[in-house]
């Protein structure tokens, strides 16, 4: 098992960070690299504002249709995009993972942009989110808690699981 | 546990539907106490007292933090009335790191598109330049 840094993942593009920004705030530009590749795009309605909405579909290959819906929490332009994402039907009714029915139904993506010498580094945190008040205080308080102490965790449990999986 | 009618359970429908196990998973797992408890348990079962020993804690916080493992699914305790001995279960911990490397994968893929992209965008904007007429 590679090394676990459990909700947070980054990279560094080649490109300045209004670039990058763009891409991740202009319909036009998401719709190009978000879903898988050879994905075509039914439907992308992206309101892109605090409590704004993107309501997309997609088709992924080889002929899946796939519905989900974005609602942008927090915008601070070219530094930080926080939205909830989750699957939803073609109305836009919130439902589960089609493959994986037990998973949250919705989580919390938090998008942050910075300068990286000439390029940008685009860093990218996930948790399970519930709407209600309590659920979001527990994860907003315990993400850094998170983040640093489940390493040691895992290590730990790893051998464990793998024997028991 | 809440509990639920299977036919709601089918709707999908957010407002009805119990709180997921995975997000009470994280829940327990976000404080450290909890954390090393587990990976005590990892060891082999143990009572209360065993887990509470390494902590400076009264047995009631003790138990608190068991209840909350206990409920999120990621301990169980046997039934002897005396010594109930607290146990991983590590079907959850499973669930919680499949979800967190499923979408760790969506997202390196994700990047490796974006990164193509974003190549793609700078080399038309190259030619785009290039192609203007020198003053």
């Amino acid at each position: 098992m590679p090394e676990i840094q459990p909700f947070i993942t980054s990279r560094v593009f080649n490109a300045p960070r209004n670039l990058v920004y763009a891409v991740h705030t202009k319909p036009e530009h998401i719709a190009r690299w978000f879903g898988p590749a050879g994905t075509k795009v039914l439907k992308f309605d992206m309101d892109f504002r605090v409590g704004g909405v993107n309501h997309y579909g997609i088709v992924v290959p080889p002929d899946v249709e796939m519905w989900g819906k974005q609602v942008y929490k927090e915008i601070v332009p070219l530094e930080k995009v926080v939205h909830v994402q989750s699957f939803s039907d073609k109305d836009g009714k919130i439902t589960r993972h089609p493959m994986s029915p037990s998973w949250p139904a919705e989580m919390l993506a938090t998008t942050t942009f910075t300068d990286e010498g000439k390029g940008c580094k685009v860093t990218v945190s996930w948790l399970p989110y519930n709407s209600d008040e309590a659920s979001i205080a527990t994860f907003d308080g315990a993400r850094d808690s998170m983040s640093g102490g489940f390493k040691g965790m895992f290590d730990n449990l790893e051998a464990y699981i793998k024997e028991l999986a | 546990m809440r509990l639920y009618f299977t036919n709601r359970l089918n709707t999908l429908e957010p407002q009805t539907m119990p709180t997921d196990l995975l997000s009470k998973t994280f829940a327990a797992l976000a404080d450290p106490t909890r954390r090393a408890m587990l990976v005590r348990l990892s060891r082999g079962e143990a009572s209360v007292n065993e887990l509470a020993k390494p902590f400076k804690m009264s047995l009631p916080a003790v138990s608190k933090h068991l209840k909350v493992l206990e409920r999120s699914g990621l301990i169980t305790r046997g039934r002897q009335a005396q010594w109930r001995p607290c146990k991983l279960e590590v079907r959850p911990l499973v669930q919680a790191v499949d979800w967190m490397e499923g979408h760790r994968k969506e997202w390196e893929q994700r990047f490796d598109r974006l990164d193509a992209y974003l190549t793609e965008l700078q080399k038309k904007e190259k030619k785009t330049n290039q192609k203007q007429p020198k003053p």
